[in-house]
């Protein structure tokens, strides 16, 4: 039996058919997840009398800033939908290309130091029979010349399982797996050299896992823009608030659970106001930065607010200019580049959507 | 028998049951191992059950025409085999992952292949979730292990991993362990743990590669 075969049985017996590109729909209804973080804000200014941190001009030692850039990328889209046996979920099939690459500060040149690139496919495998998702994904896994990796993918978590009906969860799940493969792929950009002071863009947690394994590493920084978790009690709300251009939040720290699980990674962190704009939002232009908590220690008690200091001050320095970039006031020019770097050697997104459903025998729609 | 010994009748068994299947480690193929066929191969037939116990086993038999016998003590499991002469029944939990279900009946199938004949008369085993254990444990009776270890060596072939590790260092000059172990997990369609336990087990690790774990 061909590959063919097997991609098109699958197909056929779990009402495959293709989807077209479409507006990211909300959730029917959001579940809250229950935070464990463990917050010790306190370190650097009394936690009721913390204020805004006035960056010094003053420059960086050598070894305290990133000469090393990592980015992640994922460009997919849920291209078909399968319909679950018997229970009639409906499960997106989620076409993505992932990869993670660093470049390397040379001088004033950056050049690519790493990359690495994958085709995967991520669905809710876990509403299949597993013999079945078995055969589906050694057939993609050899397809000539276009061999494609499934991405097994749990079940969402949900409170009533009706949720499971709702197609946009099911994408989402599908979609958050093929974001944890491109994180993996960053993971093994920042392994390729200890060395080097590198700086990634998010959170630290899922490029390093673990202090033991941040230990290992020079200097690494991440870099966040997005601010999905509350960190902040009232005081450091207001100070976030409060923050101009060139100025900080004092550092803190979490701890992320009560339990000290193995695989935890506390991290030292701060807000950096990066720049200043007319008629915008209070929050604008505020990056958290992180840094493993077992890396801060290795600066002295007493130099750790210079250390912070000199480092927010060159993330500010190294912020993206261009205009015509949206997230221009919270990137780094270094990360932008390397995501343009990164996004040049994918394949266009119809090709791959265009042939994969060919494979699954699908009619889809002229490509996008 | 020693831990030594042990691994090695293991690793033979599962050479042997390759061979007599026609179903080789072969690095050039990629994806999952195709475990229904060894299933099908030793007239072992697949069932997957929610919410799955001896009860449900029970009535599932019931329903089925046969007359299970004693099948014991009610309780919550991750998977079970029931053998009828030369013929047998691979029940596993639908409600778990599917690399915990492939695994979960890897360890039905080393249950059938490694201890059939000391049954003394006994048609079933029941594994429930803590001795179908995907990583190594110390505490696991003899069976227990012996099956786990199957799994692991039949559904994470060694050769199949290190021609892997060895691709990927050549292609990328890196093998870090913990993502690598992701990333073969999801070819292999098995658990991250239970990948980095077999890496671990393959001793494939060596310094320069190597990111150092906090499980170590």
């Amino acid at each position: 039996m061909s590959s063919d075969d097997a991609i098109r049985r699958f197909f056929r017996r779990h009402a495959g058919a293709a989807v077209g590109m479409y507006p990211v729909q909300s959730e029917l209804d959001t579940v809250t997840e229950n935070r464990d973080e463990l917050m010790e804000w306190g370190i650097e200014q009394s936690t009721d009398e913390w204020k805004p941190v006035i960056l010094p001009e003053t420059p960086a030692h050598p070894g305290e800033v990133p000469e090393r850039f990592i980015d992640g990328c994922q460009s997919g889209h849920a291209v078909a939908c399968l319909r679950a046996p018997e229970v009639g979920w409906p499960i997106p099939v989620f076409l993505a290309e992932v990869g993670g690459v660093a470049m390397r500060l040379k001088g004033r040149d950056l050049t690519r130091d790493f990359f690495g690139l994958d085709r995967v496919v991520s669905f809710v495998t876990d509403a299949f029979p597993w013999q079945e998702v078995e055969a589906f994904a050694a057939a993609l896994a050899n397809l000539s010349g276009f061999p494609l990796r499934v991405l097994p993918t749990d079940l969402p978590k949900v409170e009533d399982p009706i949720d499971l009906f709702d197609y946009e969860k099911m994408r989402k799940a599908a979609q958050n797996r093929a974001n944890n493969e491109m994180a993996n792929w960053e993971a093994i950009a920042l392994a390729a050299d200890r060395t080097t002071p590198t700086l990634c863009d998010g959170r630290l947690e899922p490029r390093l896992r673990s202090p033991k394994t941040a230990e290992q590493f020079a200097l690494v920084v991440g870099v966040v823009k997005t601010h999905s978790a509350n960190l902040l009690h009232p005081q450091g709300w207001r100070t976030l608030l409060d923050l101009k251009p060139g100025q900080r939040t004092p550092f803190f720290k979490i701890a992320k659970t009560a339990k000290g699980d193995a695989n935890d990674l506390p991290v030292g962190t701060w807000f950096v106001k990066m720049a200043s704009g007319d008629e915008v939002m209070p929050n604008w232009a505020a990056v958290r930065v992180e840094i493993p908590w077992i890396q801060f220690r290795r600066w002295p008690e007493t130099d750790r607010t210079g250390f912070v200091n000199r480092l927010s001050r060159w993330l500010i320095d190294a912020r993206c200019r261009q205009r015509s970039y949206a997230r221009m006031a919270v990137s780094l020019e270094p990360i932008v580049r390397a995501e343009d770097c990164l996004k040049s050697l994918f394949t266009p997104f119809g090709v791959l959507r265009n042939r994969f459903l060919r494979h699954a025998g699908v009619i889809g729609s002229a490509s996008p | 028998m020693n831990r030594g010994d042990e691994k090695g009748w293991i690793t033979q068994v599962v050479a042997e049951l390759r061979s007599a299947c026609q179903l080789p480690e072969n690095p050039l193929r990629f994806g999952p191992v195709p475990l229904e066929r060894f299933l099908g191969e030793h007239t072992l037939r697949l069932v997957e059950l929610p919410r799955l116990s001896r009860a449900a086993v029970y009535d599932y038999l019931l329903a089925k025409g046969s007359i299970p016998g004693e099948l014991g003590e009610d309780e919550d499991l991750a998977g079970f085999l029931y053998i009828t002469g030369p013929f047998g029944r691979v029940f596993v939990n639908a409600d778990d992952p599917v690399p915990r279900r492939r695994f979960t009946a890897g360890h039905e199938l080393g249950h059938f292949i490694l201890h059939r004949e000391s049954m003394g008369g006994k048609v079933s085993f029941g594994d429930s979730p803590a001795t179908v254990v995907e990583v190594e444990d110390e505490t696991a009776v003899a069976m227990e292990r012996q099956a786990n270890r199957f799994a692991a060596e039949i559904l994470m072939p060694a050769e199949v991993c290190r021609a892997r590790a060895e691709a990927f260092r050549k292609t990328y000059r890196v093998c870090p362990r913990t993502p690598f172990a992701y990333y073969l997990a999801a070819e292999l369609l098995v658990s991250p743990l239970a990948m980095r336990y077999r890496l671990r087990d393959l001793a494939m690790r060596n310094p320069s590669w190597d990111l150092g774990e906090a499980d170590e």
